[in-house]
């Protein structure tokens, strides 16, 4: 049916703007956040229950479910899965296809910012690829890990809009200027730098190591420690809780940061020896450092936009009510059509969102300390980390650890009621049997078969 | 009046609450965006690049013309990007597999240095004795390469960064006995994607 020769104007109008209200304030996706307790409670494998659907999810939230689950996969020690889901997050996270759907609506006046597709701030984008990073490591693979590491790096930096200082108003009418950032987490320079070590690009290596002791020059020495020849152990441990974010400013526009205190270490042992280690990285601190993003000027537009809308609304229906009791007609009917056009500029109003986008990777640590130090190969060391947090004892001894002769990297989260145990090691994890898996396994071929067909399949032209 | 209140109710109805339309991506075109990544149709464009090179190249055609196969050891290729997504196996299969579906001469003979080690490790634990597939490994040319990038940010005049990846491809073969560069060619793919626009 043809709906144009039956609506007045103003009629297509109203219809055209309840159709644009309606896609704005519909719009639904999975939340990714009622499990978050579990992993604090020391129950990571509840994450991955409630958050299994993120995998095939393509709404905007799905980055957000994947790096949950990455979270409990490498807390649980599955390292093989972790890293299958550090790649899918690292896919999700680099990509951007530039002003999609949601970005489009986020920039809208009537768009919120949580409808937009879930990429992490900069600190959450970070710690994607030190995962994955930090996986690689494990497994030997040097030259992963580097494009991982450089790859976090390349989160950390950039350029960004500040607001000036008020005493530099006349030199720049914009009221803001653009500031170029350069990385400061010591922890990913240090470990690209020991990727290039370990590489034998000793060049490169040096030059990431300066610049990890430029950004944490008090630990300048430890860093140096981890390049001597004796020494083949490096823990990663991960406490306390991302900060936490908070909507702030005029009807919470702008992005705010809580932190939440962390455990303190006080000491790292392996097979007894005690290890030299540090506070490293903070997370409050990298999230807090690179001052309001570009969307909190549009959020802060926006919020000036409801108020103004808002307010023109009431009073348009106020001069309506006063003129709609007026015994003219004309009159009446002036005052019940600008009533009708009150009452929609306040539904205008109410329905844009300028708070700031809160959706949180909330399952990350606050603080990142390493320690470094030397042990003797073997199959059944002991690794112990003494630390104390808010609410009492996090203390985790770990038993049969593996202890090679080259790089070892250990990674360990505090959590409360986490206490250690056998180290997991690869394949050790009991997985759901799933349906691709019950295929039997190829005939196995000694290694000088397997060879000598490859060889065969290099050389066919032979 | 009646029309109206229908209109608004069946809008409200068929478009204001339904659950958002999964997204299926054509793999075609996603696997030639990938932002500014490496996607499958980079790696295939660049291996066609550098086959067609290695065909029309004077010296190596000569050179078998002379000998034949090449006998021709894959060394190491690097990666240093920070493309954290990027199997570099891939693009080297690429390259051997676009030249061997040219190659109806038997022109190559390739030979992984990962198998000549694992056999030269076989060997000397004892597992295999020397045989005449030791002889194969007796290569005469070298190949290796790298992969490098250029990574920069331009501001946008509304906010945001337009970032653009320059990723190089570089392959080379060189004789083996001293080590004398006998082809390489390199190749640049640029791509960029607008990034901060939201996200900072």
């Amino acid at each position: 049916m043809n709906v144009a020769p039956v609506l007045s104007p103003l009629g297509r109008t109203f219809v055209a703007l309840v159709v644009v209200l309606a896609g704005v304030g519909c719009r639904t996706s999975h939340e990714y956040s009622a499990a978050d307790p579990y992993y604090y409670d020391n129950r990571p494998e509840e994450i991955d229950k409630a958050y299994a659907k993120a995998i095939d999810d393509q709404g905007p939230n799905a980055l957000l479910g994947v790096a949950k689950i990455l979270s409990s996969a490498i807390t649980q020690g599955d390292w093989e899965r972790a890293e299958d889901l550090a790649v899918l997050a690292s896919t999700q996270c680099n990509i951007h296809v530039g002003y999609n759907s949601g970005e489009r609506d986020a920039l809208s006046l009537l768009g919120q910012e949580k409808n937009k597709p879930f990429k992490g701030e900069p600190h959450e984008q970070v710690m994607v690829d030190f995962y994955l990073g930090l996986i690689r490591y494990q497994r030997d693979d040097y030259e992963g890990a580097l494009a991982a590491f450089r790859s976090a790096i390349y989160k950390d930096r950039g350029s960004y809009l500040l607001p000036i200082a008020s005493d530099e108003n006349e030199v720049d009418e914009s009221q803001a200027q653009r500031h170029l950032y350069e990385d400061d987490y010591a922890l990913l320079r240090f470990m690209a730098a020991h990727c290039y070590h370990l590489l034998g690009e000793h060049e490169e290596a040096a030059h990431n190591l300066q610049l990890a002791k430029a950004i944490a020059p008090a630990i300048a020495r430890l860093f140096e420690e981890a390049f001597y020849e004796e020494n083949n152990v490096f823990v990663v441990v991960e406490g306390g809780r991302v900060p936490i974010k908070r909507k702030t400013g005029a009807q919470g526009s702008v992005l705010g940061y809580e932190a939440l205190p962390g455990p303190k270490i006080y000491g790292i042992e392996i097979d007894g020896g005690g290890l030299s280690f540090s506070l490293v990285d903070d997370l409050y601190d990298q999230a807090t450092t690179l001052g309001k993003r570009v969307v909190d000027d549009l959020n802060e537009e926006k919020a000036a936009t409801q108020s103004a809308v808002h307010a023109a609304g009431v009073y348009t229906t106020f001069a309506g009510a006063i003129l709609s009791q007026s015994h003219n007609n004309d009159v009446q009917i002036a005052g019940f059509a600008a009533m009708a056009a009150g009452v929609t500029a306040m539904i205008f109003a109410s329905m844009i969102d300028s708070s700031a986008d809160t959706r949180s990777w909330s399952l990350l640590p606050r603080h990142l300390y390493i320690g470094v130090g030397k042990a003797r190969p073997t199959d059944s060391a002991t690794l112990t980390v003494r630390a104390r947090g808010p609410g009492g004892d996090e203390s985790q001894r770990w038993t049969a650890v593996p202890v090679n002769d080259h790089a070892n990297l250990y990674w360990i989260r505090l959590l409360p009621g986490k206490r250690g145990g056998i180290w997991p090691r690869p394949n050790s994890i009991q997985r759901e049997p799933a349906s691709h898996k019950h295929k039997p396994a190829p005939p196995r071929l000694n290694e000088r078969e397997s060879w000598v067909e490859d060889l065969h399949d290099a050389t066919s032209n032979d | 009046m009646t029309t109206m209140a229908l209109l608004t109710l069946g809008a409200f109805c068929e478009i204001g609450c339904n659950e958002p339309a999964t997204i299926r991506l054509d793999p075609d075109e996603f696997a030639t965006d990938q932002g500014t990544l490496i996607s499958i149709a980079d790696i295939r464009s660049v291996a066609e690049i550098m086959v067609g090179s290695m065909n029309r190249h004077p010296r190596l055609a000569a050179l078998r013309q002379r000998q034949r196969p090449l006998k021709i050891l894959v060394d190491d290729f690097k990666q240093r990007t920070s493309v954290a997504i990027f199997d570099k196996e891939i693009f080297i299969n690429r390259v051997l597999a676009s030249l061997d579906r040219w190659d109806r001469e038997d022109a190559y003979a390739f030979i992984h240095r990962a198998s000549v080690e694992r056999e030269r490790r076989l060997q000397s634990e004892g597992k295999v004795d020397n045989s005449s597939l030791y002889d194969l490994v007796d290569a005469d040319f070298v190949l290796s390469g790298e992969l490098r990038e250029l990574l920069s940010r331009t501001p946008e005049e509304n906010g945001g960064e337009l970032e653009r990846r320059t990723i190089q491809y570089t392959l080379r073969i060189s004789d083996v006995d001293h080590g004398a560069l006998v082809w390489t060619n390199s190749h640049e793919i640029v791509k960029q994607q607008m990034i901060g626009a939201v996200y900072r």
